[in-house]
């Protein structure tokens, strides 16, 4: 069937077919392969040679890794063998693989369609069953079969893609954020706070980590951690805070004292106690030292082994957080003081060292604040407040007068935030330059940093975090050490965001997906195949509505709703025997506009059946936890897409768009109106207001209107040529986007302006690009939310489209006069970069489908573009020295305008 | 008629999002291929009043549609849309009434230029050859001859300017639109006359011709000789000894024993098929020559002196390949390797002389006295036919929905089957 391999010293070749593995040798019986591993139903997908040629990996599509040994016993003294006997040996389970390459030192890298591709080593001896061991494995998304964009409470998004296939498929949760790259983990729990020092060293070589009631301290040397007791240091006590002060002294503070140590840790220098009190929080830089007992508030001045209280005063409330970071970090001292306090909810800002108050400013909260910080960005001195409910109010500080003003707030978290100034390192850059920028530790962790007077707030892919510090470790660089419910991580962050990818393996195809902001779940198609399945996965959903029953069916579809947080399966419906889902959506009803409900729009599939003849829409309430089905209408033809339309419940159906609208009272659906017959298959469906834009499977696309007064669609306008499109969204209201099935993508243009009726009906084709993806889905949307009000573009008309290798590419309209821009701009660098293996990128983008070709319009490459910012300045000049528009008119564009707008482009995806 | 089942279209669907599916339009058009039925609301804005004698689809959109009347009328519509209820414009007419460069006598054959349709070429039995401008229908050059020709054809390939033309007199004169120059004869045929002349597909040199005394001869223009190869009947493909032994005795290389009607590549470039006076088709491989012993059945063909055929090949699987057949007053469908008939389509009053399979739409045009669409649509049209009729219970609808549901209801019969 597949493939055949001849063998070195005589005529024979292995032939591995769908279901059998046998040698065939000139004038000789066939050798088949004879093994329980072989049933009918597998298929055997790739296959390679390990080093010697006797043994053959093979995979199959189930993710099986099998090893095929040729058996040969040697003639005497000759050096040709004969091959006597096959044997198969199932060596483990993989992704399902396409490729399969041996490397070298049992090292074999799988290739994969449908899950992560993997690099495994293959062990002598099996270890918990298995003969294989992942070694690493590569994110791969493809096949993406739906996605969903989700606005997160706080300013940014989440993408959830339905990938993979079979046991591979997954949900994949995308993000930008800062990624961590781990160094090292230290595995403690109930970390109250952590701090770096510097003990007879220039790097930061200990940890001081707190805990309620102790103190731990450790050393790290090179990439060994060792907890140590150096004498000075108190460890019956809680630290609150501990830093490295002047002249080579170390402060301790903690609930019972304030220790000034030196000699490297062995001698307590002083030590300052309040008898009679906790000291509650504590703030220190080199020179100064505040503490607070309560409601009082003191104040230290640090020399060499000395420890001054200089002044103290009592404030009304008791004091929740304070901070006297000096406002540059190269100073030693400060003279302003922040002070967030209980009960009467409110910063207050202090002169040092009288502690003489200089501003009040209420917070205007109900919850305390948790943590105060003062930081300078980009030369602007600002304070931080971050509350006990997660939020972040910042102000702009005049240092003068001590002044508060501007007042913003941001949401981050939903659990207490504690703020740090840490010390970050561009990595990338080669002047090694480092900046201050704030980390938010919460359950939504961010770095609070600042580009051209602008805050940007970039959320840290982890989880959560209880409290961290910078950490400049002679071994592993400028990093961070960051403590999770977890245990403590020493890493490096991200100097960028970048995207993100968390997944949630589910053990069956997952098809489709929606989210239902209401409730806080998705809900997700699946389709469970009793082939496909292995051991070591089970199926999302929850195993015991399984009965003995439904065990034995070998292929069933279920709608499953999972949590949004926790990823649980909260419930799921099984549908019939041979039921195939193959739309939903969540929608109100006009007529009810309280409860969410979920539509999934289902066909029965008899494999001898050409056209499936039936199917249904079902109609679903969900409410703690359980999925009501409140409607069902029988339905003639498959339900391709459905959308919520005004209220109401857009469906195509086979050849038509119908509009349904849910009666409460009879708990039935009923039909309003549908389209009078002029597509073939109406595949995909978009709405934009009034519009509904359709594809269809081999007729390009058509824009419908519904007259709500007539209760009837009118056809607006359509695309004459055929086309076979596999997926379409609205650019704007006039301009249009669809993707064929060639693997290009194809914009239209519906002139409404025209006089005369005829060319107001016509869809004119604006642009055509060859993109080499095959693309599933367009979903309006982006990423990133806009950082900069000045910027050139606006990420409105932003489209995201998912492709079946994985691809997820960003759609952006550009104005008039930037696209002519970016447009000469591309011509330009098309003939200056080297292309991949010399392929014309004028030729590769040109629109090319089944006989059909045209050159590429109206798209500018956006890769290409970005190619510019990596080139150097000469280089740029050059290039843009005379850049013609059409007509030849000269553009003018410097070269810094055209970095600045290429790196706002970057920077959107 | 089961080679042309396709997997359900929902699973094709699934395969097709999965990744799994390369050939998913070939599929689809597979599933779409066996099954045209006649578009019943589609109609061409009438105009020829003669019987239609040969007619071409352009070849760089697949959207215009050119036909020539036997009484030398031209014209051309647009076949777009390809929705249920359409009527296609004329784009343009060449008759006496509207363009004083017409032909005035039964047009021979009509080509489009195949790189773009800004040009096209006609032939008529006014012994001229036209080349036009489409955009301005004016001609931008014109040859005239001193015999008849009955057949043009122009090279698919690009870069190609060389029109091909079979005389009366069996002469094959070739014709270099971009000099200019007709002078070029080859003395290919016997006196008798050439009927048909046709360039391979994929190679702009050989050209076969099939002249009115059965002889279907493979020409290489770029040789001296007369031809390379002349297709014999006897010269079978089998593995049956005795038939072979007897084919090495036969001298008379004759394809057909009357003047052959029709001559075809197939899309894979290598099969050839051929349909003669003598009431036969065979398929030929066009390499050795050979005739494959496929058995489609007699196959009249009387009056109509030039049959074009259509054929489809689908390019996942070339086994897969059907060939639309004009009969008469019907059109049959037969798969081209096994000589099945698969179905008949009926529908036209007078015989059918021409078959346009457009790929692209997936549709069938043919004419008679009057040009016909077939598509897969039958179900959209049921469906039609019965919102209509709902309709009409309803509102009484105009007299002309009436008009349009009481006319003949015409359709393909599968009952011969």
């Amino acid at each position: 069937f597949l493939f055949l391999l001849v063998g070195q010293d005589e005529f024979s070749c292995i032939v591995i077919g769908r279901n059998s593995i046998g040698i065939y040798k000139e004038n000789e019986q066939i050798l088949e392969i004879d093994s329980p591993l072989l049933q009918e139903t597998t298929s055997l997908i790739s296959y390679c040679p390990i080093d010697d040629g006797r043994r053959y990996l093979v995979t199959d599509d189930c993710g099986k890794l099998y090893l095929l040994i040729l058996e040969s016993n040697k003639h005497n003294g000759s050096s040709s063998t004969t091959i006597t006997d096959l044997k198969l040996n199932l060596l483990g389970e993989i992704s399902i693989s396409r490729y399969i390459i041996y490397l070298d030192n049992s090292v074999a890298f799988i290739g994969s369609n449908f899950g992560d591709s993997q690099l495994i080593r293959l062990l002598p001896e099996p270890q918990n069953g298995s003969h294989l061991e992942l070694l690493e494995s590569y994110t791969n998304l493809g096949p993406i079969l739906d996605m969903s964009i989700i606005d997160l409470e706080r300013q940014d998004r989440q993408l959830v893609t339905c990938s993979g296939y079979a046991k591979d498929s997954s949900l994949r949760f995308i993000r930008t954020g800062i990624g961590i790259h781990e160094h090292a983990s230290i595995d403690l729990r109930n970390i109250k706070g952590i701090w770096a020092l510097k003990i007879d060293n220039q790097y930061d070589n200990h940890l001081v980590v707190a805990f309620f009631d102790q103190t731990r301290l450790f050393h790290l040397q090179n990439d060994e951690i060792e907890e140590i007791e150096l004498p000075a240091f108190d460890f019956q006590h809680q630290t609150l805070f501990c830093t490295n002060v002047t002249s080579n002294q170390y402060l301790q503070i903690t609930t019972y004292s304030i220790r000034l140590i030196g000699n490297n840790g062995q001698n307590l220098l002083l030590e300052w106690k309040n008898e009679n009190n906790e000291i509650t929080v504590a703030s220190s830089n080199q020179t100064q030292c505040v503490c607070a007992i309560g409601n009082e508030l003191f104040y230290f001045e640090i020399g060499p082994a000395s420890l001054k209280e200089i002044s103290k005063c009592q404030l009304p409330y008791n004091i929740a957080c304070l901070d006297i970071t000096p406002l540059n970090s190269r100073d030693e001292r400060t003279n302003l003081c922040v002070i967030g306090l209980w009960t009467q909810i409110s910063v207050w800002i202090c002169r040092l060292p009288t502690l003489d108050i200089l501003h009040r400013e209420s917070l205007t909260s109900d919850t305390l604040p948790r943590s105060v910080a003062m930081i300078t960005f980009d030369g602007q001195p600002y304070v931080f407040v971050s509350l006990a409910d997660g939020p972040i109010v910042y102000y702009l500080l005049d240092i003068e007068h001590g002044l508060l003003y501007e007042r913003k707030k941001v949401p981050l978290g939903t659990k207490p935030t504690t703020l740090t100034i840490c010390q970050h390192t561009d990595l990338s850059s080669t002047s090694n330059n480092s900046r201050t920028v704030l980390f938010a530790c919460s359950d939504h962790p961010s770095v609070i940093s600042s580009t051209n007077n602008k805050l940007v707030f970039s959320s840290v892919n982890l989880r959560e975090i209880v409290c961290m510090c910078s950490f400049n470790s002679e071994y592993y660089g400028p990093s961070l050490t960051l403590v999770t419910d977890m245990g403590v991580i020493l890493g490096r962050i991200d100097d960028i965001q970048k995207l993100h990818v968390r997944s949630l393996i589910l053990g069956e195809s997952v098809k489709r997906i929606a989210y239902m902001d209401e409730e806080k779940i998705y809900i997700i198609l699946t389709q469970y195949m009793d082939l496909y399945q292995t051991d070591n996965i089970a199926p999302i959903k929850k195993m015991k509505e399984l009965t003995e029953q439904q065990q034995q069916d070998d292929a069933y579809n279920s709608i499953v709703v999972l949590d949004q947080h926790t990823h649980e399966a909260h419930t799921s419906v099984k549908l019939l025997n041979n039921e195939e889902a193959t739309s939903l959506c969540v929608l109100t009803f006009a007529d009810d506009p309280s409860i969410p409900y979920i539509a999934v729009g289902t066909t029965i599939v008899f494999n001898d059946e050409d056209v499936p003849k039936c199917g249904r829409l079902i109609l679903f309430r969900y409410k703690n936890g359980h999925m009501n089905m409140v409607a069902e209408k029988e339905l003639n033809d498959i339900p391709y897409r459905m959308l919520p339309f005004q209220g109401k419940l857009l469906v195509s159906i086979g050849t038509s768009i119908r509009l349904y609208k849910f009666s409460l009272e009879n708990h039935e659906l009923i039909q309003l109106s549908k389209t009078s017959i002029e597509c073939v298959e109406c595949l995909e469906l978009k709405v934009k207001d009034d519009f509904i834009l359709t594809g269809d499977l081999m007729r390009s696309l058509t824009v419908l209107r519904y007259n709500v007064d007539e209760n009837k669609f009118e056809n607006i306008a359509h695309d004459p040529h055929p086309q076979w499109t596999k997926a379409c969204e609205f650019i704007d209201d006039d301009t249009f986007v669809c993707a064929e099935d060639g693997g290009n993508i194809v914009s239209c243009h519906k002139n409404s302006g025209s006089t005369k009726e005829q060319e107001r009906n016509i869809l004119n084709e604006l642009g055509s690009y060859h993109l080499g993806e095959e693309i599933n889905l367009f979903r309006r949307g982006c990423l990133v939310t806009q950082q900069t009000s000045e910027s050139a573009i606006t990420l409105e008309t932003c489209i995201l489209m998912g492709a079946i290798s994985g691809y997820i590419g960003l759609l952006l309209q550009l104005p008039p006069t930037l696209y002519k821009l970016l447009m000469s701009l591309q011509l330009a660098l098309a003939e200056y970069v080297p292309s991949v293996g010399k392929i014309d990128h004028g030729t590769w983008r040109s629109f090319d489908s089944d006989g059909r070709s045209n050159v590429s319009s109206g798209f500018v490459d956006g890769d290409l573009i970005e190619t510019y910012l990596d080139l150097p300045k000469t280089v740029q000049h050059d290039l843009i020295k005379d850049l013609h528009g059409e007509n030849n008119v000269q553009l003018n564009a410097t070269v810094e305008e055209l970095v600045k707008i290429i790196e706002e482009l970057a920077r959107i995806h | 008629m089961n080679k042309y089942r396709v997997p359900s279209s929902v699973n094709l669907l699934r395969a097709r999002e999965y990744g799994l599916e390369n050939s998913f339009i070939h599929i689809e058009q597979t599933r779409r291929l066996a099954n045209f039925t006649l578009c019943k609301y589609r109609n061409l804005t009438s105009y020829h009043h003669s019987s239609i004698s040969t007619m071409s689809l352009e070849q760089s959109e697949y959207r215009y549609l050119l036909s020539g009347g036997a009484n030398g009328h031209i014209c051309c519509h647009d076949m777009f849309p390809s929705n249920l209820v359409v009527k296609h414009p004329i784009i343009f007419q060449i008759d006496r009434n509207s363009n004083q460069e017409h032909h005035t006598n039964n047009i021979c054959s009509l080509l489009w230029y195949p790189n773009d349709n800004g040009l096209f070429i006609t032939l008529g039995l006014d012994k001229k050859l036209k080349i036009w401008d489409t955009n301005r229908v004016k001609t931008a050059d014109e040859y005239e001859f001193n015999n008849f020709a009955y057949s043009a054809h122009m090279s698919s390939t690009t870069n190609t300017s060389i029109i091909a033309i079979g005389h009366e007199n069996g002469d094959l004169r070739l014709i270099d639109i971009r000099t200019g120059s007709n002078s070029h004869i080859i003395h290919a045929h016997n006196k008798k006359g050439i009927c048909l002349v046709k360039w391979f597909n994929n190679n702009p040199h050989l050209l076969a011709s099939a002249g009115a005394d059965g002889q279907v001869l493979f020409t290489d223009i770029r040789s001296s000789r007369k031809n390379y190869m002349a297709l014999d009947r006897d010269n079978i493909l089998t593995d049956n000894q005795q038939v072979n032994s007897r084919t090495t005795t036969s001298t008379s290389s004759i394809a057909h024993h009357r003047g052959v009607k029709s001559l075809e590549f197939l899309p894979d470039n290598s099969h050839l098929l051929t349909l003669g006076g003598d009431n036969h088709m065979y398929l030929w491989n066009v390499n050795n020559g050979q005739r494959l012993l496929v058995n489609y059945g007699p196959i009249l063909t009387d009056n109509i002196r030039i049959i074009t055929l259509a054929c489809a090949q689908m390019k996942h699987d070339r086994t897969k390949s059907l060939v639309y057949v004009p009969f008469g007053k019907s059109i049959r469908i037969y798969d081209i390797l096994s000589g099945e008939r698969l179905t008949t389509l009926n529908g036209h009053l007078l015989p059918v002389s021409t078959c346009i399979y457009n790929r692209l739409s997936i549709e069938l045009y043919t004419c008679s006295d009057d040009i016909l669409v077939w598509a897969a649509i039958k179900k959209q049209q049921e469906d039609y036919e019965l919102s209509m009729k709902t309709q009409e219970r309803r509102y009484e609808t105009t007299r002309s929905l009436g008009q349009i549901l009481n006319r003949d209801q015409w359709s393909d019969d599968e009952d011969e089957v």
